[in-house]
């Protein structure tokens, strides 16, 4: 069978040679050789055939260099802007004007303002504690308490006011001041423990004071 | 002094042009050598105007560069070598050509074919017709194919010349030739099987 196959193959082969040597040959014009030693004799030797020499520069170059342009220009027209290419790594990124805002508004802003004391901020005592505070209910929502926690005028520092000085809420009117453990003029983060204000306890505190203060005149005139 | 000059060998000759610019040297190269360039050239390219153009390049090629011949090669090789170059040039920068144009030039390709004058005359007669089919067919073949197989079977050289010729092994020249000669196969086998 392969046998077969192969004389089929080299009957067909030798067909096509045959047709191929066949064919008629081609033969150069008559002025063939005139046409060339004219040319010689002229040294002009301007190869019709011959490649361009500009040929790969132009082939390939340029268009690519073109498309290079194109890119380059088009970038520049509908890229990205200018400023934010040279400064992408320099600056801060960019905040939401309404973020920033209830950053300044908001009550932490002001104890951080006022416990640094930036020179920004100093212009920020003016502004009163807020009275009221927003805070997670149990049950998830968010709430606004009709008055804050401490109340300067309802709130003392009780140390201070052993000592005899005024009340801090006259003084420094920020919330950090009424609370206790802390000296005057001092600022912490952390000022210990707050002490809430109750008329009935600072009667009952300022008698037993006025009690101490009796005993003692007592005992010394004794 | 002619007489003697026709009675040398290719390789004498050009060594008579390279070493004394003998001119008449290199005229007799050109006689011997144009007609089967001529042929070669037309059978791989398939026009006549374009063909002719390739063989007066080749000989001139030949005068500028007689130096660059080395004597260890066959003269035919070298020239066979300079026109399948030149032919190759010529078939790539047709393609460009084809690539870059607007229009479809497919009619014009086939009206270059039927005008060729050489092939007019006797054009009625079977065989002009059938060798009519058989260059078509022939330029349809791959180029790769093509050049072997016209160099074989039309131009009747030696699988060792082809391969001096084409810079190939003895082996690739063959499986090349096998090849081609198969898609003509498929291309021709109405016509050889009449």
């Amino acid at each position: 069978m392969a046998i077969m196959l192969q004389d089929d193959n080299n009957r067909e082969n030798n067909e096509i040679k045959r047709l191929l040597g066949g064919m008629p040959k081609i033969e150069a014009p008559e002025n063939f050789e005139y046409n060339l030693m004219v040319k010689i004799n002229n040294g002009s030797f301007d190869l019709k055939t011959e490649k361009p020499r500009f040929s790969f520069v132009y082939q390939r170059l340029v268009p690519a260099s073109a498309a290079v342009f194109t890119i380059f220009v088009l970038f520049f027209i509908y890229g990205l802007d200018e400023s934010s290419v040279d400064t992408m790594l320099v600056v801060d990124p960019a905040v939401e004007d309404d973020a920033v805002a209830s950053m300044h508004d908001s009550v932490a802003f002001r104890e951080v303002a006022a416990t640094f004391g930036t020179k920004s901020e100093k212009n920020s005592n003016e502004v009163t504690p807020e009275k009221s505070s927003t805070f997670v209910s149990p049950d998830g929502k968010l709430e606004k308490s009709s008055s804050f926690a401490i109340d300067n005028s309802k709130s003392v520092d009780l140390d201070s006011y052993i000592r005899g000085d005024k009340r801090l809420g006259e003084r420094r009117p920020n919330n950090l001041s009424v609370v206790s453990g802390g000296e005057a003029g001092r600022t912490n983060r952390f000022n210990g423990f707050l002490y809430r204000q109750n008329d009935k306890d600072l009667d009952t505190l300022k008698a037993r004071i006025d009690s101490i203060k009796k005993n003692m005149t007592t005992e010394k005139t004794k | 002094m002619s007489k003697k000059l026709t009675t040398l060998t290719d390789e004498e000759l050009i060594k008579e042009f390279q070493d004394f610019n003998t001119l008449e040297a290199y005229e007799i190269l050109v006689k011997r050598y144009k007609d089967p360039l001529t042929n070669f050239v037309y059978r791989f390219v398939g026009d006549k105007d374009v063909c002719t153009d390739i063989v007066q390049d080749t000989m001139i090629k030949f005068y500028l560069n007689k130096d660059s011949y080395k004597s260890f090669a066959k003269f035919s090789t070298w020239i066979y070598t300079i026109a399948g170059n030149l032919a190759k040039n010529e078939l790539k920068r047709r393609k460009r050509r084809t690539i870059l144009s607007l229009h479809n030039d497919d009619e014009e390709k086939s009206l270059q074919i039927e005008d060729k004058s050489f092939i007019m005359p006797d054009r009625a007669t079977d065989n002009q017709i059938k060798s009519g089919m058989i260059q078509k067919a022939l330029l349809k073949v791959k180029e790769v194919y093509r050049e072997v197989v016209i160099l074989r079977d039309i131009q009747n050289l030696s699988y060792e010349e082809i391969a001096e010729i084409t810079g190939l092994s003895i082996g690739t020249v063959k499986s090349r030739i096998n090849r081609g000669r198969t898609q003509l196969q498929k291309l021709l086998s109405n016509i050889y099987k009449e």
